[in-house]
């Protein structure tokens, strides 16, 4: 079973992701986080293959929190999902990601960028 | 009681007065044209801001939104075939369920590519030149300015397999929303008065990119030809046209692009005009904004 983690501050997105996903409950296991503090914890309480985090978020942002995952957990995969337009958002975004969706980003779009993530993560799970 | 050389020294004293005068007019035109093309830069600079912020706002609840009817779109569908059919009633409502539900989906979709458009048009980054697809430029705009031209013509466009170019996509876009916006004029105030045709078309024409928009509308009397691309020249009542979107285009066609703004017009038939812009050559490296 692989683990996924969700980061955004709305709490309909994340609602939103769950149902979307809800049929891959069989093959993995996720997790929701209302920020990033939030995500870290649980980082720190299980083995993630893949975090999705949106961008902009009060507190610390997206690009700040996968600028943490990318040091302190490098094998993990990165995925931002981001309604953000502005260059400079996106641009902080591009050393710290793996992959960037823009929103509104359709659910099976997202599960096949999460899928390309957790097979090419397979073969080097620790390194970048 | 004067000299015969006192004439020659009025005479040349108009002459340099009036020279003074005609070099100030021109600079007064220089001066008023740069204030315009500056409140331009200004306001868009405003609208792309604030297109931006929009379109981050509308882009999360859209998120949610789209996921939501993806999943009910299934769910219902998965529970109507679970569920025993109870007649003609029920026959009706399978159907509509199905297909209020496709649309759902098809209208979200659709608020997401008008704020796809919008926001790619509304690029702030200024003096950012980068390798640009004109067919996306051409069809963002089309989205934008549909507005302008869905209640007075069809418009058909001929995209072709160009290669990219160097420049600002907030400005072309700008430049073909100005060609469109004006060939819908023409064909709202062209003498028959009935629907009209605007074609957007884009070619190769050796090493540069051509975007040509044609109208059918009432085309563009030989008098004012030499002066359409002047600034403050306009046909059109106060309100509708500034007599400034011309003359701007062509600036920015040809002083920020390196390109040609030109028109054919016949009259009674129709006007196109044609934008070339030099395609950007293989291997040209570009900073990303």
């Amino acid at each position: 079973v692989k683990h996924i983690l969700f980061v955004d501050d709305e709490p309909r997105v994340l609602r939103g992701i769950e149902r979307g996903l809800a049929r891959q409950r069989a093959a993995w296991t996720m997790v929701f986080a209302p920020d990033a503090h939030a995500g870290l914890d649980a980082l720190g309480l299980a083995r993630f293959d893949v975090v999705v985090s949106d961008l902009r978020m009060p507190g610390m942002d997206g690009a700040a929190f996968l600028a943490v995952v990318a040091d302190r957990y490098p094998g993990v995969g990165r995925i931002v999902l981001s309604g953000s337009t502005e260059g400079i958002v996106l641009a902080r975004a591009i050393d710290v990601a793996h992959a960037i969706l823009g929103k509104p980003c359709p659910t099976a779009e997202l599960r096949a960028c999460i899928e390309h993530r957790l097979a090419s993560a397979e073969p080097r799970p620790t390194s970048e | 009681v004067t000299r015969p050389r006192d004439g020659d020294l009025v005479a040349g004293l108009r002459r340099a007065l009036d020279d003074a005068e005609r070099r100030l007019e021109q600079e007064q035109a220089a001066r008023q044209r740069a204030e315009a093309e500056l409140r331009q830069v200004r306001t868009l600079e405003t609208v792309g801001r604030l297109a931006a912020g929009v379109a981050h706002e509308i882009n999360t609840p859209l998120q949610f939104a789209i996921n939501s009817a993806e999943f009910l779109a299934e769910s219902v569908s998965e529970l109507l075939a679970r569920a025993p059919d109870a007649g003609p009633d029920d026959a009706w409502l399978r159907e509509n369920c199905a297909s209020a539900s496709e649309m759902l989906i098809e209208g979200l979709s659709r608020v997401a590519a008008i704020v796809r458009a919008m926001k790619d048009f509304t690029r702030t980054e200024r003096a950012t030149h980068e390798i640009l697809d004109v067919n996306r430029i051409v069809e963002s705009t089309l989205v934008v300015s549909a507005h302008e031209y869905r209640h007075v013509a069809d418009v058909e466009v001929v995209l072709g397999a160009v290669p990219p170019v160097l420049g600002h996509p907030g400005e072309l876009g700008q430049v073909l929303v100005n060609l469109i916006v004006n060939a819908s004029h023409a064909i709202a105030g062209a003498p028959s008065g009935s629907r009209g045709r605007i074609a957007v078309r884009t070619a190769v024409d050796g090493d540069r990119v051509t975007i040509s928009v044609s109208d059918t509308g009432g085309g563009i009397p030989e008098a004012i030809r030499d002066k359409v691309f002047d600034a403050f020249f306009t046909t059109k009542e106060v309100g509708r046209g500034t007599g400034q979107g011309l003359a701007l285009s062509r600036a920015i066609v040809m002083d920020h692009h390196g390109g040609t703004l030109e028109f054919e017009s016949t009259v009674g038939h129709g006007t196109t005009f044609v934008i070339k812009l030099p395609a950007a050559a293989a291997g040209t490296v570009t900073r990303a904004s």
